[in-house]
């Protein structure tokens, strides 16, 4: 959770799938899905991927930047992602 | 579950809600009083001073002075009529009186991981399952649950650290490599807000999870794991890992070194409630110069193990408190060709008191000519472990199913009568 590893991680830039996802998705829905595909092998239930689309409605450069990295922390500190299933 | 309406609610139900209803409500008041709680009523609590390497006996607690065998230690005079220790440890001998000393433990592990591993569990490495510590055990039993923080401490570098075993990873020790530095990953790397916005991220993400799979998801501990991180990471509590709060001159009382500030760290965390803490000193593996060696390290063991005996009879908490002072076996009696002592689990010697039990007795004896392999008396690991988990309240004679479907005691041996108050 506080780790160096995930922060490292998650550090959107520019080589970095985070902060390619920030940058280059052409829609919110599919900066959510590509995020949900690369930590879980899975595209977002509805729920989901609107909880996440709303956090991104708006937003450009780094305050997206930090909405996106905040996702991505959430999605490597689930049980999915430790012990998928 | 069904939800239950009032109508549906039995007497007996009732009753069942109406007294966790109180208990909760008089939970804080108890909180109030365990905190304050001194002396013999307090839960018991077990610190172990690991001597990685094996100490040598002959350096520490079993000095025998101008035979063949003993090398240039000499022997101080202690408060106990006839036990005198080695002269590596002068503050020691004032503070021994208040443990007892065990001269003729016998195992039959003479290498260093086997070694550790049966002085940790008492029991001999087994392919088919893996036994929990002493530490562990003692943390199993714990029935404060005001505490927040990680219950099983282990300071240090230990490269055999004892485990939880067929008890559970969460009993495994939580490790702090330097008492010196502050406890890594405690804290959050974003403000409050990202932080809340993440947690609140990760509730979604849980949930889809969850969905048809509870007892899967369960099974893993993650959520009650990241759920105990959370609260250790805003507890209070967090302070008795934070030495640098103890005036100036406690913290030079226990000596400089980083195994001294861990005893003081370990001083604190009993006193806040941790169950089992070890404190890890390594260097004993004296095979070249074992006397200067046994020198260095006295000179780092010596005042943290007084300070340590000292502050627990200072601040009432060494009745409450085990401790344990050994290593995974003692060194041979006679003296190589490079001035080193070599492996020898056949009669090594250990410190034990607090916790209620009986201070200044004096156990066993090897033989002053290093001929005779055995000592008198002879201690077996597990009757100490019996000893130690019978003062601190554990059913050590129990027996648990392990995951391979195997009834196992915790612990083989029989409590020592002769320690026992």
């Amino acid at each position: 959770m506080n780790g160096d590893l995930v922060s490292e991680l998650i550090e959107a830039n520019l080589f970095n799938s985070v902060g390619g996802v920030a940058a280059m998705a052409p829609t919110h829905e599919q900066c959510v899905a590509a995020a949900f595909l690369i930590c879980l092998s899975r595209p977002p239930t509805p729920t989901e991927s609107s909880h996440f689309v709303a956090q991104l409605q708006g937003t450009t450069d780094k305050p997206r930047q930090r909405v996106v990295e905040d996702l991505f922390w959430s999605l490597l500190n689930t049980t999915e992602f430790s012990w998928n299933h | 579950m069904a939800e239950l309406s009032p109508t549906q609610i039995s007497r007996r139900d009732a009753l069942k809600l109406a007294a966790a209803g109180t208990l909760s409500f008089a939970l804080p008041a108890l909180d109030a009083r365990a905190a304050g709680q001194r002396g013999a009523e307090r839960e018991k609590s077990l610190i172990t001073l690991w001597l990685a390497g094996g100490p040598s006996q002959l350096e520490t607690w079993d000095p025998h002075p101008g035979t063949k065998i003993g090398g240039p230690t000499q022997a101080l005079g202690t408060m106990v009529p006839g036990l005198r220790i080695a002269d590596l440890f002068p503050r020691a001998a004032e503070q021994i009186h208040e443990l007892s000393v065990i001269r003729s433990l016998v195992s039959k592990e003479g290498d260093h991981e086997r070694g550790a591993y049966f002085l940790k569990t008492g029991y001999r490495p087994d392919p088919t399952v893996t036994h929990p510590s002493i530490a562990a055990l003692v943390t199993q039993q714990q029935t404060n649950d005001r505490v927040e923080i990680p219950r099983n401490v282990l300071i240090g570098n230990d490269p055999f650290p004892g485990r939880g075993g067929y008890l559970g990873d969460e009993f495994d020790p939580f490790k702090v490599f330097n008492p010196r530095d502050k406890v890594s990953n405690v804290t959050a790397r974003v403000g409050d807000t990202r932080q809340q916005r993440r947690l609140s991220n990760l509730e979604i993400v849980e949930q889809t999870f969850r969905r048809g799979r509870t007892a899967t998801a369960d099974r893993t501990q993650h959520r009650q794991t990241v759920q105990r991180a959370l609260t250790m990471m805003s507890s209070d509590q967090l302070r008795a890992f934070e030495i640098e709060r103890e005036p100036e001159s406690v913290r030079a009382a226990y000596g400089e070194s980083a195994f001294g500030q861990g005893c003081l760290m370990a001083r604190r965390l009993v006193e806040t409630g941790v169950k089992a803490v070890q404190v890890t000193l390594e260097g004993f593996d004296t095979h070249a110069n074992n006397f200067d060696g046994h020198r260095e390290n006295g000179e780092i063991l010596d005042p943290a193990l007084a300070a340590l005996v000292h502050d627990l009879r200072q601040r009432d908490l060494l009745q409450s408190t085990v401790v344990l002072c050994i290593g995974e076996f003692g060194r041979t009696p006679n003296i190589n060709a490079l001035d080193g002592r070599d492996h020898w689990p056949s009669g090594f010697s250990a410190l034990i008191g607090g916790g209620g039990l009986r201070s200044g007795v004096v156990i066993g004896e090897t033989d002053p000519e290093g001929i005779k392999k055995s000592p008198a008396d002879p201690i077996e690991v597990p009757d100490l472990y019996a000893t130690i988990l019978s003062v601190v309240g554990v059913e050590y004679d129990q027996e648990l199913i392990t995951p391979i479907g195997r009834p196992l005691a915790l612990c083989e041996g029989t409590p020592i009568e002769r320690l026992l108050a």
